[in-house]
């Protein structure tokens, strides 16, 4: 098959499967509204009344884009970190972002309470790229980033800020806490269309320049060796790269907490059936790991309504079977 | 002149979109809540729904009941609440499932991180209510508010009066005894308690007691075995939310202290957490139970405890 041919067609069809998968989801949930009721509410809004509306349009419609942007999100730059650390346990949060913006949420509600009208995000955000900023800097030893090395701060950074945020909890005993809790395991409860607004567009603009990174990325698979005689500038590519995928996992973490497993299983999925080819694995995991998020994220809100599971309990249960399953056909 | 009919209608349909319910005549008044938000509410509300357990019992308490549309988990009191809808836990509020329900009043604790959830509702148009109450006084202060946010003041008032009257009645009878001291314990393993920064330190001292742990820094310290051995505490209380706890098994691990006052004199007791850290009116229950419990010499003699 034509690569063209192959990316325009998985594209097409997993953009089908993430259409039905945003009505479904648009027309479940706690309160019990029609699939009729909840096309009424766009199209012709003033003949639904006010509660199916803000259920629809203000809780639901924000959840469904926040999971599409976040789970595309992810995706992407769980690709990203396994083909610049060459490693394929690699995911989002392997060098440390997830517990940066854990500890700066911490700090944030526990220790200087932040105003409320700051929301909870921005702490987050700072943690994330403070974060960032010392992976890149502890692990770039002149002027090149040593995939191992990041690796290993990564961990270090992770058990450290781990250790800092259970060193604060005991201090700060309240029982506030079972709310980070919750956010540690990925929330989508809350999301606003500003959140979403905000990481639509990081995801976009991250997502367009990974995808520039194609070709290089490709070259990379072979070795960092025959990438840079196959002219690529390596450190460049890695850097950009390592930049983009980073803020836009912070981003996500910041507006939806800790969603784990998404970055790490998709990207393999994709590999498995399509083939390693970035130009294809980019854009088809964008597509399957939004919609993967998207189900997952229903059933963690549907399943024992009116309480709710933590999104990333879903996304690891319904998540592994099947990555086993496709790990055994292949072999 | 003629009056073009439509567009009066028109302009009407138009102002009310505008204005939105809250200017439909004479329903509302704005008053300041207790955690100094400013808050619209509904004169007589109708459909309310409650956030946490302490407030459905004092809805159900000053008679406002009936107007119950839906209750946070663990509403398990009066009996009556457990039949109503469930929207969410303490935690986390449902937001779906209280918009569906349209309430006209939400009433919500300023405590559990729910800041978001609430700041949410209100986002949505629906009032939300905060409640506070930090101290005893402050739980029969909030009944009377209750009351008057409910259309239910004469209730409120009767229901606030009983319980002043009852809590003084128990400081009578304890005035001219020392206080007993007391290691209240939340949980076992680790042994988590309070410092005297908590509202279940003023229900002991107000049952005559005084908490070994009162100066204690954090508000639920972590404390070892060894520093219960040197403070000696009279008794021990250990609040317990399911009554079926395994309770044998848990005071045979005090039995290892045999110094201890408490485990010496076989004066450790389980008391339901319900009723001393829920603040509803059902504290006064709990002070009565705590009073006997600390001051048998008192309130005559105790039923239970390890001998």
């Amino acid at each position: 098959m034509r690569l063209g041919t192959k990316i325009g067609l998985s594209v097409l069809i997993l953009s089908g499967v993430a259409a039905v998968a945003v009505v479904v989801s648009l027309a479940v949930g706690t309160a019990p509204i029609g699939l009729l009721e909840v096309v009424k509410a766009f199209v012709s809004p003033d003949r639904v009344p006010p509660e199916v509306l803000t259920i629809v349009r203000s809780l639901r419609l924000p959840r469904v884009l926040m999971a599409l942007a976040a789970g595309g999100a992810l995706s992407v730059a769980g690709v990203v970190f396994q083909a610049i650390l060459k490693n394929p346990l690699a995911d989002p949060f392997i060098l440390g972002v997830s517990s940066g913006a854990a500890l700066g949420t911490v700090i944030g509600s526990l220790v200087i309470s932040v105003p409320s009208y700051l929301g909870g995000a921005l702490p987050a955000f700072a943690g994330a790229l403070v974060t960032i900023l010392i992976v890149f800097y502890v692990a770039r030893i002149k002027e090149r980033l040593y995939p191992n090395t990041m690796l290993l701060v990564g961990v270090i950074i992770n058990a450290f800020f781990s250790a800092a945020i259970m060193a604060i909890v005991s201090l700060f005993r309240s029982n506030g806490l079972q709310g980070i809790f919750f956010w540690l395991m990925g929330d989508l409860s809350l999301v606003s269309m500003t959140e979403v607004a905000v990481v639509s567009a990081v995801f976009l603009v991250g997502s367009v320049v990974v995808f520039y990174y194609a070709r290089p990325m490709n070259l990379l698979l072979f070795g960092e060796e025959s990438a840079a005689s196959g002219g690529v500038d390596v450190e460049r590519t890695k850097r950009v790269l390592f930049v983009a995928a980073s803020v836009m996992t912070a981003a996500v973490v910041s507006a939806a907490g800790v969603i784990g497993f998404v970055g790490l299983i998709i990207p393999h999925m994709i590999r498995m059936v399509l083939g390693p080819d970035h130009r294809v694995l980019i854009p088809t995991s964008i597509l399957l790991g939004g919609t993967f998020l998207l189900v997952s994220d229903t059933v963690a809100r549907t399943v024992v309504s009116p309480l709710e599971l933590p999104v990333g309990v879903l996304t690891a249960l319904l998540g592994a079977p099947f990555f086993v399953y496709l790990l055994r056909r292949q072999m | 002149m003629r009056i073009d009919r439509p567009l009066i209608a028109a302009v009407c349909a138009a102002s009310m979109m505008l204005f939105g319910a809250a200017s439909a005549p004479g329903t509302g008044y704005t008053l300041i809540d207790q955690a100094g938000r400013s808050v619209t509410v509904p004169a007589d509300p109708a459909r309310i729904i409650s956030l946490a357990p302490n407030i459905t019992e004092i809805l159900f308490a000053v008679g406002a009941g009936d107007k119950i549309v839906g209750v946070s988990e663990y509403s398990n009191y009066p009996p009556d609440a457990a039949a109503l809808p469930m929207v969410g836990t303490y935690i986390k509020p449902n937001l779906e499932a209280i918009i569906s329900l349209s309430p006209d009043l939400v009433i919500g604790t300023a405590d559990g991180e729910k800041r978001a959830e609430i700041n949410r509702l209100a986002s949505l148009g629906i009032p939300v209510y905060i409640i506070n109450p930090r101290t005893i006084a402050g739980v029969i202060s909030t009944v009377r508010e209750i009351g008057r946010l409910t259309g239910r003041e004469r209730e409120g008032e009767a229901t606030a009066a009983e319980m002043t009257k009852r809590i003084a009645a128990i400081k009578e009878r304890l005035a001219a005894l020392p206080p007993a001291t007391v290691l209240l314990v939340l949980n076992t393993n680790p042994l988590i308690t309070i410092n005297d920064n908590t509202f279940q330190d003023e229900m002991i001292r107000t049952a005559g007691g005084r908490n070994i742990a009162a100066g204690e820094s954090i508000r639920y310290p972590t404390l070892t075995y060894e520093e219960v051995v040197v403070r000696a505490p009279e008794v021990i209380i250990m609040t317990t939310m399911s009554p079926d706890e395994d309770y044998r098994s848990v005071t045979r691990e005090w039995s290892r202290f045999p110094t201890v006052p408490a485990v010496k004199n076989g004066r450790i007791y389980v008391i339901d957490s319900d009723i001393i850290d829920r603040p509803s009116p059902r504290i006064v229950a709990g002070l009565e139970e705590l009073a006997r419990l600390l001051h048998p010499e008192a309130f005559g003699k105790v039923s239970g405890g390890t001998r």
